[in-house]
């Protein structure tokens, strides 16, 4: 059995009361030479991972450098997107390469969807207990 | 005021402003209830949920790479 890491859920607004509760994960993301820790909303319906544009610039991503376009739907279909690369961390687990769709939004969360954060994650989430389990699905590191 | 006597008020009020009550209320009730949603406002829903094209592109960008964690 892989040893897992439990999280708590993180609220918003605490005067929004039980509603304002969401799962969002630290993570490192790296690239080159740069590296900076975000919070990653964990979003097991979206079929990709997504970063939003201003986060990619933090990361030394020029968006005419990055040749490979993504088309994404519902709010985000309005604007282009490109295929990045990063090499994201989540402590205690070893680093893993994960694919995002590069948005030109800055409103949008850095989201961890299905291609490819929950493909080298498995999730257990536990709601009534504000919080929630994951654990790499290589060996513990 | 009790209950019994907003009713047969209520019960005078124009369909336009019986729908505006019903408004009224439910508004009352999420707040109190802490649901962070206001009537009329727009809510954006960042979550790509069928992205399938942009999906495979992705995967197609990591096999390229030699990157782990492909599907099966």
């Amino acid at each position: 059995m892989k040893q897992a890491r439990r999280v708590s859920f993180s609220t918003i607004d605490p005067r929004l009361g039980d509603t304002s509760y969401r799962p969002m994960l630290s993570v490192r993301l790296a690239r080159q030479e740069r590296s900076i820790v975000v919070e990653g909303l964990l979003d097991t319906g979206a079929t990709v991972n997504v970063m939003p544009y201003h986060l990619g610039l933090a990361l030394g991503a020029r968006w005419e450098e990055q040749q490979v376009v993504v088309h994404l739907s519902g709010n985000l279909a309005q604007l282009e997107a490109r295929a990045l690369l990063v090499l994201a961390t989540v402590e205690p687990f070893a680093p893993v390469t994960q694919a995002f769709a590069w948005t030109q939004s800055t409103d949008v969360p850095l989201i961890l969807g299905q291609v490819n954060f929950f493909q080298a994650f498995d999730v257990c989430f536990f709601r009534s207990e504000l919080a929630f389990e994951i654990r790499s699905i290589r060996a513990f590191q | 005021m009790s209950l019994a006597e907003i009713l047969p008020k209520l019960h005078e009020l124009d369909r336009t402003d019986k729908w505006r009550t019903v408004q009224f209320l439910i508004a009352e009730l999420a707040q109190e209830e802490g649901v962070p949603f206001t009537h009329g406002a727009t809510y954006p829903i960042w979550s790509p949920y069928d992205s399938y094209e942009a999906a495979a592109t992705l995967m197609q960008v990591l096999r390229e790479e030699g990157a782990p964690y492909e599907a099966s």
